[in-house]
């Protein structure tokens, strides 16, 4: 008793708010009731235009606007990827988003086990989640591009031009194994991974939380392409603007998006977890114009 | 109301910290902890409990700057306050482009004239020196965003000139003022006391335990040269998504500023806590700025450390005058 009579009644109404404030936080927190708001960060603004620009290269995306993000890097020997910059365009009914960032080197050949593949991905999430494939209620989508699963790049001849295989055929020169079992078993297999085109480089990918990243190529609503030119990959990524599969989000005029962009440089021998990302930055669809 | 500025600081530097550590570095490694039953359940509580930390720190940061700006001016208290609601009062789950565009403008305004007073007032010339060092930094991440943001919204063609170089190079005045923070700190250390240019009023506080906080110092280096030997790339995300720096420089530079920071900061908390609290606050909300909260946290440390408590005396007699 003689410790609550010794408080006095500033202290009495400081421990009051402080309780107060603290209890409305952590009810906040448990319904989750998200009080953390980006602001004053880089948004990207997705402009209309009557017909959308797909190939990276294309002259249309010169008159668009980007949006210079910069990198998380490590110091390597090689000159890394510094920032990526990030233009966006929808015609009504589909987004376009291209990546544009310095690569020295061409990465395309992922054959022998010593090479990696250039790559590019963006995140979608519906709200501001943790960078790590967001959380249970917060789902994200995730769209990979990879430049060995673009046409042409998986061709045995051209990784290894001296390739010669003794004892796979005959006297006859016909192969003795009608399958290439021993030299491409997981292609032999039908692997998708060992695929030598795939009708479409992007791959389609949910998650809601750390470990729960699935690919859900089935129903991949994006399309993709990339092309190098002089140092420099441009990837173009398509998606409709409605949700078409379930976990995936929509982007809607009045309800900006969250984005974060990485880059892979195949060079560096980046995979994975490997690579450079860029912090959150808000998507934001411009408003249709009035009728 | 001068009396609580102190308490309230250092609850919310405690609270700062505590969402540092639980959502910007905790939450972002759960992808590496095993996936059973326990580790989930002691994820999620962690997690949430960080949530509770971050909505705490954000309702103290609004009252410590409130406690900051209580009776002064009207002009800077409506410049800062401005900046504050318009970071707080987002239309929406996230702003847009011409809103992001109105607070980094009014974030540039209140940093720059808060800044300038906090130089001002600040003790010696390494303490000068490091506060031009971090007003540079923000004015730098602010100016870019918010000239980024005014090029999309005016649709201007391709990317900003120098928009990228400008962000990398902003991040080299913020790993230099920490070293500038931690020079009076060092000659303390070598027994070269206060009387160079340092202030010695009767705030001040004779630093005790010297080694120890240069044995911070160093650890903080350790366990950054450690991260970067154990896992470069997982480095530079956390670096990322915690303070927003991108590691693009040398990491000789990082692991100076970290063990300068660390080892300075503890000697101001210790020599003078309010004026250390308000740096450390700054320092703790990051160099690329993302979320309201963080925008807070700057704006209550430079008020803090522009801003001397105006005595309740003063107060009283300017109420009577008017």
């Amino acid at each position: 008793m003689r410790i609550v009579t010794r408080i006095s009644r500033k202290q009495w109404f400081a421990s009051g708010v402080i309780l107060a404030l603290l209890g409305l936080a952590s009810g906040l927190a448990v319904y989750q009731f998200g009080m953390s708001k980006p602001v004053a960060t880089p948004t990207i603004i997705v402009r209309r235009v009557p017909e959308l620009p797909t190939e990276p290269l294309a002259a249309a995306w010169r008159r668009v606007s980007a949006v210079v993000l910069p990198l998380a890097a490590v110091s390597t020997p090689n000159a890394p990827a510094r920032q990526v910059s990030v233009q966006a365009l929808t015609d009504g009914k589909q987004m376009a988003i291209r990546l544009e960032w310095q690569d020295t080197t061409r990465d395309v050949l992922t054959l022998r086990p010593q090479d990696f593949g250039d790559q590019a991905a963006m995140m979608l999430s519906a709200q501001l989640a943790n960078a790590c494939m967001g959380q249970v209620d917060v789902p994200v989508n995730i769209w990979q591009w990879k430049a060995d699963w673009q046409s042409g790049t998986r061709d045995m001849a051209a990784a290894f031009p001296n390739m010669y295989t003794d004892g796979f055929t005959g006297d006859d020169g016909k192969p003795l194994l009608t399958e290439d079992l021993f030299t491409r078993p997981a292609f032999t297999v039908g692997n998708a991974r060992a695929a030598a085109a795939k009708a479409v480089p992007v791959e389609h990918l949910v998650a809601g939380g750390f470990s729960t990243l699935t690919a859900a190529n089935d129903n991949n609503p994006a399309t993709g392409r990339g092309a190098y030119d002089e140092g420099k990959w441009a990837v173009v990524f398509t998606r409709p603007l409605d949700a078409g599969t379930p976990g995936d989000v929509a982007l809607a005029a009045q309800a900006p998006l969250q984005s974060a962009f990485a880059v892979w440089d195949g060079h560096q021998m980046q995979r994975d977890g490997m690579k450079y990302v860029t912090a959150w930055a808000v998507l934001q669809l411009e408003a249709a114009p009035k009728q | 109301m001068t009396g609580w500025r102190l308490p309230a600081l250092r609850l919310l530097w405690w609270a700062v910290w505590a969402e540092f550590l639980l959502v910007r570095l905790f939450s972002r490694v759960g992808v590496y902890i095993p996936k059973q039953g326990a580790f989930l359940t002691v994820y999620r509580v962690a997690t949430t409990a960080g949530e509770t930390a971050f909505n705490f720190s954000l309702f103290l940061g609004v009252a410590v700057l409130a406690l900051a700006l209580w009776a002064h001016r009207p002009l800077v208290v409506a410049l800062a306050g401005l900046a504050a609601g318009a970071a707080l009062f987002t239309p929406g789950a996230a702003a847009t482009a011409v809103w992001s565009l109105v607070v980094s403008v009014a974030m540039v305004a209140a940093v720059a004239g808060l800044g300038v007073g906090a130089i001002r007032a600040a003790d010696g010339p390494w303490e000068k020196g490091a506060l031009a060092l971090v007003l540079t930094a923000h004015a730098v991440g602010y100016g870019v965003g918010a000239a980024q943001l005014a090029w999309v919204a005016l649709a201007a063609p391709g990317q900003m000139p120098l928009a990228g170089a400008l962000l990398r190079a902003g991040e080299l005045p913020a790993l230099l003022a920490p070293l500038l923070l931690a020079v009076p700190a060092f000659r303390e250390l070598g027994g070269r006391g206060l009387g160079s240019g340092q202030g010695s009023g009767p705030a001040d506080r004779p630093p005790a335990g010297r080694a120890g906080y240069f044995a911070l110092g160093l650890a903080a280096v350790a366990g950054l040269a450690v991260a970067y030997l154990i896992n470069a790339d997982i480095t530079a995300i956390l670096a990322m998504y915690s303070l927003g720096f991108g590691l693009n420089w040398p990491a000789p530079f990082y692991l100076l500023a970290l063990g300068a920071g660390a080892f300075g900061l503890a000697w101001a908390i210790r020599r003078q806590p309010e004026h250390g609290l308000a740096l450390g606050l700054i320092f703790l909300a990051g160099y690329a700025l993302h979320v309201n909260q963080q925008h807070i946290l700057v704006l209550a440390g430079w008020a803090l450390l522009a801003l001397r408590p105006v005595p309740a005396a003063v107060v009283a007699k300017e109420a009577v005058v008017s």
